[in-house]
């Protein structure tokens, strides 16, 4: 049974969703886990698990720590490196009808730009450079937290993908995250995808031991709420709004902060049905506000457009 | 795999933070020894998953121990509330015909799974031995042990109940008594997992674990609640959710 109902249908950038629901990199395993759970047609892309240029084997156990609202990982990119992703899963992913997006990412900008090189040739609908992951460093900067080498780096990387469109995702643990926007979006950027994980400490008093990781869950939604609303101000690419979404309302709060699409991280770790109550939820919104389309709301509550309305009467 | 809201049809106290708590079975799908339901717990983020201890048509039944914040709340719901709950999730305890005696070992809360898995084995008439062990007498519940016709070989670290020491060490006496089984399948402590681990090795017996561990989503999107096991000469973390929770014993590497 198709949608009905196109209004959920938006583009972001040149992507052409069937909804402005994506699936978050790192929360939704390989793409394929949920087949029982979630009905494709209602999710706008997929964004994969990061993919390195090598093997990566993760962080050693305690992975994950639960807080309140939330939960604190520290699962360190485990991957099977490009080679085996394109040949052992990817195929399986490409037979899902919806857009896939590849996550990737590299201790260094050698290592990235030829993998990026590599997965270019693969038939994917983007790219998502994870800048935030800790070991992604040039020489002791952590390649996220600097306004310079995102430029550079994010520049480099398009250079490659040419018209594959590039979204960068970005961390919040930053003074000024709107500056590292600016940056990507300098570089080439086609989407911003945020926020990433905050940086946060979980501590085991039963074992004595600390676990260091980022914080997700409906603690940081306020955090990417602001991030979101501030960003759309000052960039003209559209953002993927991404961080403790647990329902319809919340995403309803990043489309009218400026978000085009929202991503669902480790909301539908506890609601596997979560993707149906948001799709639900936009639908009847749209309904009982007589929009024509979810674009219609992109950015509503942000100071940007009403600044724009005001102008324009 | 589905998510369904069931009823807490029964909910007993065992003893001291012990309990075992029947729930409608609203599941269609079928559900094999080893697997794990995935429940939400009020007020919590993430679900909590139990092993599966036992089926019929009409409930599922859950023995679980209070250790965290997660297994406190489900120890003061009570019976006729409603549970959200996501299952069945995992593999399951393998079975070959070809396979004439079992031996299962459950130590403490370990035992879940088996409890399941002895029903089974006794519906198909296959013969086996069941080997339980607890810290005392009060914490070995026989009174949930399904009826049948099999080899039962208790054991308390205080010797309050059947042979005194540690079930494992029982095993041992029992093996160079017996001879081996066609196949070992067991749940409990780390402990007493890896002290199998070596009898395993030394005795040349197949054997099957179920694993326990922290998880975050149950479903195998996270990989939070891997652990090391072998592939050829190397190993990689597999998530005890998804490729587990019961896994060939030689392949896990502890920690």
């Amino acid at each position: 049974m198709g949608i009905k109902n196109k209004n959920l249908k938006i583009k972001v950038g040149k992507l052409e969703l069937n909804s402005p629901i994506i699936m978050s990199s790192g929360t939704f395993g390989y793409g394929i886990e949920l087949k029982n759970f979630i009905n494709y047609k209602k999710i706008g892309a997929i964004i994969t698990k990061t993919i390195t240029l090598y093997h990566w084997k993760g962080n050693p156990q305690p992975r994950i720590w639960e807080t309140s609202y939330g939960v604190i990982n520290s699962i360190g990119l485990q991957n099977p490196g490009v080679e085996q992703f394109i040949k052992e899963i990817l195929p399986i992913i490409k037979e899902i009808d919806t857009k896939i997006i590849i996550s990737i990412s590299g201790t260094n900008i050698k290592e990235i730009l030829q993998l990026t090189e590599i997965i270019t040739k693969e038939k994917i609908d983007g790219i998502e450079l994870n800048i935030s992951c800790p070991n992604f460093k040039k020489g002791k900067t952590v390649v996220s937290q600097d306004p310079i080498i995102t430029y550079k780096i994010v520049k480099e990387v398009k250079k490659i993908v040419g018209k594959i469109p590039l979204l960068v995702k970005l961390s919040p643990n930053v003074n000024d995250i709107t500056e590292i926007a600016l940056s990507a979006e300098k570089g080439g950027a086609d989407i911003l995808s945020m926020i990433n994980t905050v940086t946060a400490i979980g501590m085991d008093l039963q074992e004595k031991k600390i676990i260091e990781g980022g914080l997700s869950g409906p603690a940081i939604k306020p955090i990417g709420l602001r991030c979101v609303y501030k960003t759309y101000k000052k960039v003209s690419i559209p953002i993927i709004g991404i961080g403790g979404i647990t329902s319809g309302k919340d995403a309803l709060e990043y489309i009218l902060a400026g978000a085009n699409a929202i991503g669902v991280g480790s909301g539908i770790f506890s609601n596997p049905l979560l993707v149906d109550e948001i799709y639900m939820f936009l639908e009847d919104y749209i309904k009982k506000n007589n929009l024509k389309s979810i674009k219609d709301i992109v950015g509503l509550m942000n100071e940007k457009t009403k600044e724009k309305n005001r102008t324009r009467e | 795999m589905e998510i369904r809201k069931v009823k807490i049809q029964r909910k007993i106290k065992l003893v001291e933070n012990h309990y075992w708590m029947e729930i409608s079975n609203n599941f269609s799908s079928n559900i094999f020894p080893g697997q794990f339901l995935n429940i939400k717990i009020d007020d919590l983020f993430l679900r909590r998953p139990f092993s599966i201890a036992e089926v019929d048509k009409k409930h599922i039944g859950i023995l679980f121990k209070v250790k965290g914040e997660g297994t406190k709340i489900l120890s003061e719901t009570k019976s006729g509330e409603i549970l959200d709950v996501v299952g069945p999730l995992g593999n399951c305890f393998p079975f070959q015909t070809k396979w004439q005696n079992f031996y299962l070992i459950g130590g403490g809360t370990g035992i879940a799974p088996l409890l399941f898995f002895c029903k089974m084995l006794i519906e198909k008439n296959i013969k086996f031995t069941l080997f339980y062990g607890a810290r005392t007498k009060k914490l070995l519940f026989t009174n949930l042990l399904p009826k049948g016709n099999y080899y039962t070989i208790f054991s308390t670290d205080d010797g309050s109940y059947g042979y005194k020491g540690d079930i494992i060490n029982i095993l041992r006496m029992k093996l160079e008594e017996r001879g081996n089984p066609d196949i070992i399948c067991a749940g409990g402590p780390i402990s007493m997992l890896k002290e199998l681990s070596r009898i395993s090795t030394e005795y040349k017996i197949p054997s099957y674990v179920s694993v326990e561990n922290k998880m975050a989503c149950g479903m195998g999107l996270c990989f939070g609640c891997v652990i090391k096991i072998k592939n050829k000469n190397k190993w990689e973390y597999k998530r005890v959710c998804k490729e587990g929770p019961i896994f060939q014993i030689d392949k896990i590497i502890w920690e």
